[in-house]
């Protein structure tokens, strides 16, 4: 007997529909740890979270009903409005320059060479370090004698404190901060240059189209969908940005850096009104959400990808 | 594997889980007092690390679990900033230790909150509360309170005096004996003491930093006569004359862009800062920052000064040992820490690490830093732990809010007052 005849032998005689429900099973099985897993690590604290924002709770006891408390306090709370400021400002000022820039270097460095492919993995190294060991780097960058006053003097300026003056501390983090995230960018935008279709530039070529107006009117628009991608990921990241300013500036000085989230740590942590942050992190979450969802109103179409 | 071997798999499993939770569940706390007063059990303990102090601890540690065979201790030493935030954790995830140290200023929060058990005066080898409070100094001993309970002992007690640095004095034509002794005469020597660039300064301020916040403030707004929060803790008093013209005041000293990771203690210790306020523990800090520092030649130690005409105020702190209201130990831990504390093991801590714990009589106690333990005896009928409230931590945080904000230029004193007010409205 041939192999494939005992095979056919072997195989169980089930009709479509019975087929259909087997395949559905043993998907569900499949599925049942990934789905156990969100349920236990995702909706139960997001549920979780969602109650706490309604209630007085202080890490002790049990958490008390106060219906909208919380969310009309933070109307009240000039804490949280100088944190959703510094957060707006260092959200702005950290994804304009690291899109820009991102796009500036993947252009380059998506053309096809030996020379680009090592760049490529060099301009990673950033992203692929863990935060708190580049905040450390960071902090000695900007200490009084550190790398950076020492570039400054090289063209005369004055030594700057760069993380206890009010006016740049938040500057010095969006620095870091650009530094850290440019890689990978430079790789996602990288990898969306490279899959557009060549056809449409040698057409655009032929019609002489320059390099700057090719850009502007083909690359650009094709490149939407990874643009989206980049914008909203580095949108989100900006705003729950927590590392850099706990570890390099504690929020100060004089609350010059107190990011949104930093500021929701030490309401749950320093002062133990859980119930408090909790409304603060689903103020944040809705404020991320609707920024996503302008991001994909705004960028939506693009045929890259 | 047959089917056989899995049932066989799942029914240890099983057992094994119910034996363990039968075993957990099993476990009867500590009676109040044993009968035999014999202590007994494995405790762990939680204290911060510092160098000099885990030598004494350690070796107090043997002797008495050589004393007390029945006792097992298992200590974890844990980096003084982070304590606070450890300590808040395992008590949140219901697993705080049995006892372990902690800053008297969050004793109110915490015994508010049911987490800390009230002394066991009979593990500590007294009739009662009274007894065991009658052997400590009372100031000290009562910042540990909260509503008339006792829930902590203290040890590593300091009031805060003036350091100044001698070589800077000297540089700027100031008497190195004559050190100021007001507080109009600190923003007069510090004129003298700063650089024209602003680089170097008189008087720094530790900005930043909640607690310390709270003592230098403390001693500008007390001295004035007014305070932080009313006497009763229950409302914020800081948008007062004396409240503004303290701020003001605090705004007008020093430099706050100087930098430097340890804030105004690691200035002083560049010379950069010519005085700072601090604690008994900077003897030793400034010449661990810089060895070229030696007491006595580059940098000397005052009173605090006072306004002129004002009542002295001397801001103090102390650490305490405590125990969580949920350990099964309570009795064992008491009795542990009361063999920490004995008057002799007091003596050998001062002198060995520095480590003043405030027995009673502590004014006596040999030291090597003999002219900072006369300063503090002096000081110590002006002690001021400052407020005692359950929310110390947003008021400490709010008062640095608002403190910064003057220092930095970016508020009034005016607005900084109120705003400090209006924050504490909400918080208390």
């Amino acid at each position: 007997m041939t192999l494939a005849a005992r095979l056919d032998r072997t195989a169980p005689t089930v009709s479509g529909r019975g087929q259909r429900w087997a395949e559905a099973r043993a998907g569900s099985l499949l599925a049942l740890p990934a789905a156990v897993y969100f349920l236990v690590f995702w909706v139960v604290p997001f549920a979780g979270a969602v109650y706490l924002s309604f209630t007085s709770y202080e890490l002790a006891g049990v958490p008390e009903w106060t219906g909208l408390d919380n969310y009309r306090r933070m109307l009240d709370d000039p804490g949280f409005w100088n944190s959703a400021e510094v957060t707006a400002v260092f959200t702005v000022a950290s994804v304009v320059p690291s899109i820009v820039l991102g796009l500036a270097i993947a252009v380059p460095l998506s053309k096809p060479g030996r020379l680009n492919g090592v760049l490529r993995a060099l301009v990673l190294i950033p992203a692929a370090m863990p935060l708190v060991a580049t905040s450390t780097v960071w902090s000695a960058i900007f200490a009084d004698h550190g790398l950076a006053n020492t570039l400054i003097g090289l063209v005369g300026i004055e030594p700057k404190p760069w993380l206890t003056d009010e006016g740049l501390a938040l500057w010095a983090l969006v620095v870091m901060t650009t530094w850290k995230h440019l890689g990978l960018f430079v790789i996602i935008l990288t990898a969306g240059l490279q899959g557009l279709p060549s056809e449409v530039f040698e057409a655009a070529a032929l019609d002489g189209a320059g390099p700057l107006r090719a850009f502007a009117r083909i690359t650009l628009p094709l490149l939407r969908r990874t643009l989206l991608f980049v914008l909203v990921i580095a949108v989100i990241g900006a705003m729950q940005s927590f590392v850099p300013a706990f570890l390099l500036t504690k929020g100060g000085p004089a609350g010059a850096t107190e990011v949104l989230p930093l500021y929701l740590w030490a309401t749950g942590f320093g002062f133990e009104r859980m119930g408090y942050a909790s409304a603060i992190a689903m103020v944040l979450l809705v404020a991320m959400l609707a920024l996503s969802l302008l991001q994909f109103g705004v960028l939506k179409g693009g045929d890259d990808g | 594997m047959t089917m056989m071997t899995r049932r066989r798999l799942l029914g240890a499993a099983a057992l094994t889980t119910t034996a363990g939770l039968l075993a957990g569940c099993g476990s009867e706390p500590e009676a109040t007092v044993p009968a035999d007063g014999v202590p007994r059990g494995k405790l762990s303990v939680w204290l911060h690390q510092t160098k000099a102090y885990d030598a004494v601890f350690t070796s107090l540690l043997h002797s008495y679990l050589q004393e007390f065979g029945g006792v097992d201790v298992t200590p974890l030493y844990v980096p003084v900033d982070k304590l606070d935030a450890k300590l808040l954790t395992a008590f949140a995830g219901d697993a705080p230790p049995d006892l372990f140290k902690i800053g008297g200023w969050t004793v109110a929060g915490h015994a508010r909150k049911g987490r800390l058990a009230p002394v066991i005066p009979k593990a500590m080898g007294v009739s009662d509360e009274k007894a065991l409070v009658a052997t400590y100094d009372q100031s000290a001993v009562s910042s540990l309170s909260y509503q008339g309970k006792l829930y902590g002992v203290p040890i590593d007690y300091t009031i805060c005096c003036l350091y100044y640095r001698r070589d800077r004095f000297a540089e700027a034509g100031l008497d190195p004996d004559k050190p100021p002794t007001t507080w109009e005469e600190v923003a007069e020597y510090s004129k003298r003491l700063t650089s024209a660039d602003g680089r170097k300064v008189g008087l720094q301020w530790i900005l930043g930093n909640p607690q310390w916040t709270v003592m230098q403030l403390l001693a500008l707004v007390r001295g004035k006569g007014g305070g932080i929060l009313s006497a009763d803790a229950g409302t914020a008093t800081l948008a007062t004359d004396a409240g503004i013209e303290a701020l003001r005041y605090y705004g007008g000293l020093g430099n706050a862009k100087l930098s430097n990771p340890l804030s105004g203690f690691g200035l002083f210790a560049t010379g950069e800062a010519a005085m700072v306020v601090s604690g008994l523990f900077a003897m030793d800090l400034f010449p661990a920052l810089n060895k070229k520092l030696v007491f006595g030649r580059s940098f000397d130690i005052a009173p605090l000064p006072r306004w002129d005409g004002g009542r002295p105020v001397a801001p103090a702190y102390t650490w305490g040992w405590a125990v969580a209201e949920q350990s099964r130990l309570q009795y064992t831990a008491w009795h542990f820490i009361d063999y920490l504390q004995r008057a002799d093991v007091a003596a050998r801590q001062l002198m060995d690490a520095s480590l003043l714990t405030p027995v009673k009589g502590w004014e006596k106690l040999p030291s090597t830093d003999t002219k900072a333990m006369e300063i503090m005896a002096a000081a110590a009928p002006h002690a001021d732990f400052g407020p005692q409230t359950p929310v110390w931590q947003e008021m400490a945080k709010s008062l640095t809010d608002a403190a910064d904000a003057v220092a930095f230029g970016k508020k009034t004193a005016e607005q900084a007052a109120a705003d400090f007010d209006q924050a504490m409205r909400r918080a208390l």
